[in-house]
C-alpha cells in the first residue's frame, strides 16, 4: 500500500466516524414538513405546513377526539344558550401559557379581534364569519371591533354570540385561527413574535429552535395543561425533494416520511408502509355554460363512461373510488349517490343527446395543473371517455397558479379539482357550490340548493341532516351532474418501526403528543 | 482609477435599474397573483390583502412605490412569508449560498485548470483522452443526476456521506462537489485549449530556447498568457456559483437562496423576485468590473480606460 492508497483510507475512515449514527441518539422523533411553514402566526397562517406545526405547538377552546368529533381542551366545558346562538365557554384552571402564565379569556377576545380587522389581512378570517358583526368588522362596515361578538365576561368565561345559529360551532372552535393570542407579545414584538424567543404557546409543545428553510425544533411545553408529551424533541426537517427524503428514510435519518406515488409500489411491501383515507375528494369539475358540457345529458354521459375502479392500481396509493361528494369518516357520507360506471346507458344517454357514438360532439379539453398524479388521472379519464364513448379528448396543463386565475376568470369547460376538509362537516364540503362561492367554477347556481344546504348547516336531528345533504348531493352529482367525483384522497407513508402512537387524523393532522419511540424494537 | 471606478458604478446602476424595471413589469404580467389559492376567499378579505400590499394600485403607482423603496435598500415584506422580510430571508439564506459556491468554486478552479494544464502539456496522451472524455462527461450530466447518483451510492448504499441535510462540514461535500463538476469539466476544456493554442506561439519557443522548463515556464509564461478565456468566463462563474443552484439546493436540502430563483417565481412572491433578481444582476455587474480589472493585471497591453 503506498503513502496514496493510505491517505485515501484513512479520509474515508474520517467520513464513516464523522457521519452521526442518528439512531442512537435518543428520545427524538424526526419527521418531514416538506416546506418552510410561510408563517407560525396563527391569524394569518393558511398552508398545511404552518398548520401541522401549530397543531403541536398550540390548543384552542376545542379539540378533536379520534372519532373527529370536538372536545373539551381550553375550554373544560361550555353551554349552548339561545337556540345555539350563544355558546358560552369556561376555561381550565390549569390552563397556561408556556411562560407559566395563565390562559385568559381576554386572550381569545385579542386574538379574535386582531383577526377580524381588515388590517391584519387574514385569509381564513372568513372562519368565524358566523359570530356576529365579524364580517362587517372585516369588510370595514363597522368600525368597532368591540363589536364582535366575542366577550370576555371574568378571567376564565368567555361568551360568543353567533349571527345565526350553528351546530358545528365547537368544531370551528378546533382550528388554528381561533386560538387565544397573548397581547403583550403581538404587540412588543409584532415582526418577530413568532420566533423561538418570544413564541409563547398553550399547546403540549414550545418552539425552541427554527433555523428557516432548514429545520425545526419543538419540545415539551413544562407548563400543558394535560399529559406531557413522551418525546424529547421532535424535529421537522424541511426537505422538498421527495427522493432525498426517502433516501434520508432509508439511512434511519428520518423517523417518518410521505410516499410519493411513483415510489408506493417499491415500498409497499415494507412493513414500514401505512396509508390512511383523509377527509378529501379528487373530481372532474364542468362549467356548465361552455358548449359541450352545457348539455346535462353530455355531462352525465361523461359521469357514466369512468371506471373509478381503475383508480387505485393508476395511482397505487389504495385510494378510495368516490362516485359522491362527501367523503367517509363524516356524516353526509353516502356512497349510493352519484353515477354508476355504466358504458351502455353512457352511451345511450349520449346518443340521446344528439351524439350517437360520439359522432358530432365537439372535442373536450380537459384542463389540469401540472403535477405528476394529475397527469396520471387526466390520462386515465381522456382514455375511458374515448374508449368508452368515442369521444375526442385533449388535455391541456398549466402552471398552478395560471390554472387558479384561469378558474376564477373563465373556467375550462372540463378541469380537475379536489377538496380537503377544512373541518369534519358535510358543511365544509356541501357550501362549495352555493351561488355565491368564490370555489365554485362550474358557474351553477340554484337557489334551491341554497336553501337545502343553508337548512342542513342548522338542523340538529342527524337524521334529518343526513337527508338534506342527500337530497343536496343528489342534484349537484345526478340531476344537474355538475361535476364527477373521482376518489378519495389517502395518504401513504412510511413510519420507522420503532415509533409508537403516532396520531394522523383524517384531517391529515399529525400529533406528536402521545408518541413515543421503542428501542426494543428490532430495526431492519 | 477613481474615475472608472466611478463610471462603471454609474453604467451598473443603470443596467441593474433596467434589470429591475423589466422584471418588475414581466413578473406583473404573468397570470395569477400572489395571494390566488385553491380555497378561494371572500371578496372583502381578498380587498383587505391587496389594500395591505398595495396590490390594489396601478401596477405604475406599485413602480414607483417600489423604485423609491429600493433606493432605501428596502425590500419590503415577503408576500408568502408574510412575518419575515425579504432583507431576512436574503441575509439568512445568502451565506449558506455564498459558503457553499465558495467551495465549489475552489473545487472547480483546483481540478479544473490543473486538469487542464496537465491535458495540454500530455496533449493527445492518455492522461488527454481521459480527461477530455471526463470532461465531456462531466458537462454533459445534468447536475441533478449527479447530485441523485452521488445520494445513491454515497450516502444511501456506501453510507460514507450522509445523504442530505446540513448538520456539519461533511454534509457540505456531497453538494459541493456535484455543483462543482460541470463548471470544473468546462474550465478544464477551456485552459487546455487556451494554453495550446498559446504553446503554438513563436515567444514559447523563444521561452524554451532560453532554457527556461517546469514550473517557472508553466506558471509565468504559459499560464499567464492563456488565463485571460478563464478569468472571462469566472466572471458569471462565480456569480452564479454563490447564488446558489435551485437543483442542488433542493436535491441536498440546503437553506441557501438559489431555491428562491424558481419558488419565488412559482408563488408570485413579488418582493423577493426582485430581491433576487436584483442581488443577481448585481453579482453580475461587480463581477464583470473585477474581471476587466483582473484582464489588466494579467495582461499589460489591456489599459483600463
Amino acid at each position: 500500500m503506498n503513502i496514496w492508497q493510505k491517505l485515501f483510507f484513512l479520509i474515508m475512515a474520517c467520513f464513516v466516524a464523522c457521519h452521526p449514527k442518528s439512531r442512537t441518539q435518543g428520545e427524538r422523533l424526526r419527521y418531514n414538513l416538506q416546506t418552510e411553514p410561510p408563517s407560525l402566526d396563527w391569524s394569518i397562517t393558511t398552508d398545511n405546513a404552518s398548520i401541522e406545526v401549530l397543531n403541536n405547538l398550540m390548543e384552542g377552546l376545542t379539540r378533536y377526539d379520534e372519532n373527529l368529533k370536538p372536545v373539551p381542551a381550553l375550554a373544560e366545558s361550555w353551554g349552548v344558550l339561545d337556540d345555539g346562538r350563544r355558546y358560552i365557554f369556561h376555561l381550565r384552571k390549569n390552563a397556561r401559557w408556556s411562560d407559566g402564565k395563565p390562559v385568559l379569556a381576554d386572550d381569545f377576545v385579542y386574538s379574535w379581534q386582531r383577526l377580524i380587522k381588515p388590517e391584519t389581512a387574514a385569509e381564513y378570517a372568513y372562519f368565524i364569519y358566523l359570530v356576529k358583526n365579524a364580517r362587517e368588522i372585516n369588510s370595514g362596515e363597522v368600525k368597532d371591533v368591540n363589536q364582535l361578538g366575542i366577550r370576555a365576561l371574568d378571567a376564565r368565561t368567555l361568551e360568543v354570540e353567533l349571527k345565526e345559529p350553528a351546530v358545528y360551532f365547537p368544531v370551528i372552535t378546533t382550528f388554528v385561527v381561533t386560538y387565544p393570542q397573548r397581547k403583550d407579545l403581538v404587540e412588543r414584538y409584532p415582526e418577530s413574535w413568532t420566533e423561538p424567543e418570544h413564541l409563547v404557546t398553550t399547546g403540549p409543545f414550545v418552539l425552541t429552535k427554527w433555523q428557516h428553510e432548514y429545520k425545526l425544533i419543538i419540545e415539551p411545553n413544562p407548563y400543558y395543561w394535560d399529559k406531557q408529551p413522551r418525546v424529547k424533541q421532535v424535529i421537522f426537517y424541511m426537505v422538498n425533494e421527495r427522493t432525498t427524503e426517502l433516501a434520508l428514510y432509508d439511512t434511519g435519518d428520518l423517523d417518518i416520511c410521505q410516499l410519493p406515488p411513483q415510489a408506493i409500489p417499491s415500498y409497499r411491501k415494507s412493513r414500514d408502509y401505512h396509508y390512511r383515507p383523509i377527509l378529501g375528494t379528487y373530481y372532474v369539475g364542468f362549467n356548465i355554460e361552455k358548449p359541450p358540457v352545457n348539455n346535462p345529458l353530455v355531462r352525465r354521459a361523461l359521469a357514466m363512461a369512468i371506471d373509478r375502479s381503475k383508480i387505485p392500481e393508476i395511482l397505487k396509493g389504495d385510494q378510495e373510488p368516490a362516485t359522491s361528494f362527501i367523503p367517509p369518516g363524516i356524516s353526509g357520507h353516502n356512497p349510493e349517490l352519484g353515477f354508476k360506471f355504466n358504458p351502455e346507458r353512457a352511451r345511450e344517454i349520449l346518443a340521446q343527446a344528439g351524439y350517437p357514438g360520439g359522432k358530432g360532439l365537439p372535442p373536450i379539453t380537459l384542463a389540469f395543473n401540472t403535477m405528476d398524479s394529475n397527469q396520471l388521472v387526466c390520462e386515465f379519464v381522456q382514455a375511458q371517455w374515448q374508449n368508452n364513448l368515442g369521444v375526442t379528448v385533449y388535455l391541456r396543463n398549466m402552471e398552478w397558479k395560471v390554472f387558479l386565475k384561469e378558474l376564477q376568470l373563465d373556467p375550462p369547460a372540463v378541469f380537475r379539482l379536489g377538496w380537503y376538509a377544512d373541518y369534519p362537516d358535510p358543511d365544509n364540503f356541501a357550501t362549495i357550490f352555493l351561488s355565491d362561492s368564490g370555489n365554485n367554477h362550474t358557474r351553477f347556481k340554484s337557489k334551491e340548493y341554497d336553501e337545502l344546504v343553508s337548512r342542513a348547516s342548522f338542523e340538529k336531528d342527524p337524521q334529518k341532516r343526513q337527508q338534506l345533504y342527500d337530497q343536496a348531493q343528489k342534484m349537484i352529482l345526478e340531476e344537474h351532474c355538475i361535476f364527477v367525483p373521482l376518489y378519495f384522497y389517502t395518504v401513504n407513508y412510511m413510519i420507522q418501526p420503532y415509533v409508537r402512537n403516532l396520531d394522523y387524523n383524517p384531517m391529515g393532522q399529525l400529533f406528536f403528543k402521545d408518541a413515543w419511540l421503542d428501542f426494543g424494537v428490532k430495526t431492519k | 482609477m477613481t474615475r472608472l471606478i466611478l463610471s462603471r458604478l454609474f453604467y451598473g446602476a443603470i443596467v441593474v435599474w433596467i434589470v429591475a424595471t423589466i422584471t418588475f413589469f414581466l413578473m406583473h404580467s404573468v397570470p395569477g397573483g400572489p395571494f390566488d389559492s385553491e380555497k378561494k376567499f371572500p371578496p372583502e378579505i381578498m380587498k383587505n390583502i391587496q389594500a395591505k400590499y398595495h396590490l390594489d394600485q396601478p401596477v405604475w403607482k406599485q413602480y414607483v412605490f417600489y423604485l423609491s423603496d429600493l433606493i432605501r435598500l428596502n425590500f419590503g415584506p415577503s408576500f408568502k412569508y408574510r412575518n419575515r422580510q425579504v432583507e431576512d430571508i436574503l441575509s439568512q439564506t445568502f451565506p449558506v449560498s455564498l459558503y457553499l459556491g465558495f467551495w465549489a468554486l475552489v473545487i472547480a478552479l483546483s481540478f479544473g485548470v490543473s486538469a487542464g494544464i496537465v491535458s495540454a502539456l500530455k496533449h493527445n496522451q492518455s492522461f488527454d483522452r481521459i480527461a477530455i472524455f471526463l470532461s465531456t462527461l462531466g458537462i454533459s450530466v445534468p447536475g441533478f443526476v449527479l447530485a441523485a447518483l452521488l445520494i445513491y451510492l454515497v450516502g444511501y448504499r456506501l453510507k460514507l456521506l450522509p445523504p442530505a441535510l446540513l448538520e456539519d462540514w461533511t454534509h457540505y461535500l456531497l453538494p459541493a462537489f456535484s455543483l462543482a463538476a460541470a463548471p470544473s469539466a468546462y474550465l478544464a476544456r477551456l485552459t487546455r485549449s487556451s494554453l495550446l493554442e498559446t504553446l503554438g506561439k513563436p515567444f514559447v519557443q523563444a521561452v524554451q530556447a532560453k532554457g527556461v522548463y517546469g514550473a517557472r515556464f508553466i506558471f509565468k509564461h504559459l499560464l499567464k498568457n492563456s488565463l485571460s478565456p478563464v478569468v472571462t468566463v469566472l466572471g458569471p462563474l462565480v456569480a452564479m456559483l454563490i447564488t446558489g443552484s435551485f437543483v442542488i439546493e433542493k436535491i441536498f436540502s440546503i437553506p441557501g437562496m438559489g431555491r428562491y430563483f424558481i419558488t419565488a417565481v412559482t408563488n408570485r412572491d413579488y418582493p423577493l423576485i426582485m430581491a433576487v433578481t436584483i442581488v443577481y444582476a448585481v453579482l453580475i455587474v461587480v463581477m464583470n468590473f473585477l474581471v476587466d480589472i483582473a484582464y489588466g493585471l494579467l495582461d499589460p497591453r489591456v489599459r483600463l480606460k
